[in-house]
């Protein structure tokens, strides 16, 4: 058994390793390559961003179909982390 | 706040995209920051409202094609100037910020008179545009075969290294919120969320596709993160583990990475294309509940069910999800990590 799952794992990489030219050879265009990095340069504001989506979600209300908060102390502050 | 970071997201990524192609073509890195941003503003405003305020609809993730394709163009216009040395000089004895931004003056009156001219003269909204060519392929179809196509788009476009929430699923958002106020409606008129006509409500930024994608193509990977002995994985499962409980997946896809990586894609697009066909189906059955609250995107999966159905059950579809999405990665991730450990040696 395990002989076969060897060769599995063999014919499967020397696959991929074809794909993996290619590949390389599209992510290394420039275009590409800005936008990639550009988006990975907005990262800081979109995870702090999501911070404050994760309170809203915590304290808001109307999420839901309780008409209750999850953490009831941060319901005033609620359209502050969203707006 | 919210509004402010992630809802201006592509106001943001088309300063930074331009940036970086700016210095890939080794130009002021500055001047094509800002020619980036003031092309995306003309090209998508077309001027103030009557009360003096603007339409923020594409600054936010339904605007990032959009944004692309305008910090590529007005950086390449800065390029084709600077190519064919068109442009005002200074004498040498001038300060260089003063002189670099008067070599700017040019491409940017270019650039923003083709980007006024197609927005304002020829009033032609490339946003807009972009969501009423999906209108008929979308509104016509809302069946099991729409969701995994779009998923699978999406997952594609993501596994390019390209943002695929934002730049393909955020274009159905108008559908998706069309379809929750639809059964909302009908909810306030007394049927039961398991009768609801439509499954894919809240398509876009939330709904039945945000509960299955995810949790299939991200959660097993930060699972295998954390059991695997490379240090380096584990510190990554760690870090990208909390972000990913929130549906915040680019720490993983572009941090492991996921784009661009042979070994990972294939199960990374079809895990979450096969657990979104699996979920449509069990949702659409008569016993489970359907979306009718719109829940932010950033919830976590397993409340995201119960708090926008009302529904407990529909755990059990982020829980097939989770199964699926480990059942594809099984035979993959072990290759990638043999690959890894081969790179170290």
């Amino acid at each position: 058994m395990p002989s076969i799952k060897m060769k599995f794992f063999d014919t499967m990489e020397n696959k991929m390793q074809k794909i993996t030219g290619p590949m390389a050879r599209f992510s290394n265009l420039k275009v590409v390559q800005a936008i990639v990095n550009g988006l990975m340069g907005t990262m800081p504001i979109i995870l702090s961003g999501a911070f404050f989506m994760i309170l809203y979600v915590l304290g808001s209300p109307s999420i839901g179909t309780s008409g209750k908060a999850l953490i009831p102390f941060l319901t005033p502050l609620a359209s502050n982390f969203y707006g | 706040m919210n509004t402010l970071t992630l809802s201006f997201m592509s106001l943001y990524a088309s300063f930074t995209m331009a940036t970086y192609y700016g210095a890939s073509l080794d130009l002021d890195k500055l001047s094509s920051g800002t020619i980036g941003i003031a092309t995306f503003l003309v090209f998508t405003l077309g001027g103030l409202d009557k009360s003096g305020g603007i339409e923020i609809t594409a600054f936010s993730s339904n605007g990032l094609f959009v944004a692309i394709i305008t910090s590529i163009f007005s950086v390449r216009v800065l390029w084709i100037f600077k190519k064919y040395n068109i442009g005002i000089k200074m004498p040498a004895s001038v300060p260089p910020a003063i002189g670099k931004s008067f070599s700017a003056l040019l491409p940017v009156l270019a650039s923003i008179i083709v980007a006024w001219f197609i927005r304002s003269i020829c009033n032609f909204d490339l946003v807009t545009f972009l969501n009423t060519v999906c209108q008929p392929f979308v509104s016509s179809s809302e069946n099991i075969w729409t969701a995994m196509l779009v998923v699978f788009i999406t997952l594609l476009l993501w596994s390019c290294g390209l943002h695929g929430d934002g730049i393909f699923l955020g274009l159905f958002t108008p559908f998706g919120l069309q379809w929750l106020d639809q059964n909302a409606k009908l909810v306030a008129k007394g049927v039961s969320s398991t009768q609801l006509p439509h499954v894919l409500a809240g398509l876009g930024n939330t709904g039945l596709i945000r509960m299955t994608v995810w949790t299939a193509a991200v959660w097993p990977l930060v699972i295998f993160m954390l059991i695997s002995k490379n240090k380096f994985l584990k510190k990554l499962g760690v870090t990208a583990g909390i972000p990913a409980i929130f549906t915040i997946v680019e720490p993983v896809i572009y941090g492991l990475p996921i784009a661009l990586n042979p070994y990972l894609i294939i199960p990374f697009v079809f895990s979450g294309t096969i657990s979104t066909g699996v979920g449509y189906l069990l949702m659409s059955s008569p016993w489970m509940g359907k979306f009718f609250v719109a829940i932010p995107w950033a919830t976590p999966q397993f409340l995201l069910g119960p708090l926008g159905t009302g529904d407990i059950k529909t755990i059990l579809i982020v829980i097939i999800s989770f199964v699926i999405g480990l059942l594809c990665y099984l035979p993959f991730w072990p290759i990638y990590v043999k690959s890894l450990e081969k790179k170290a040696e």
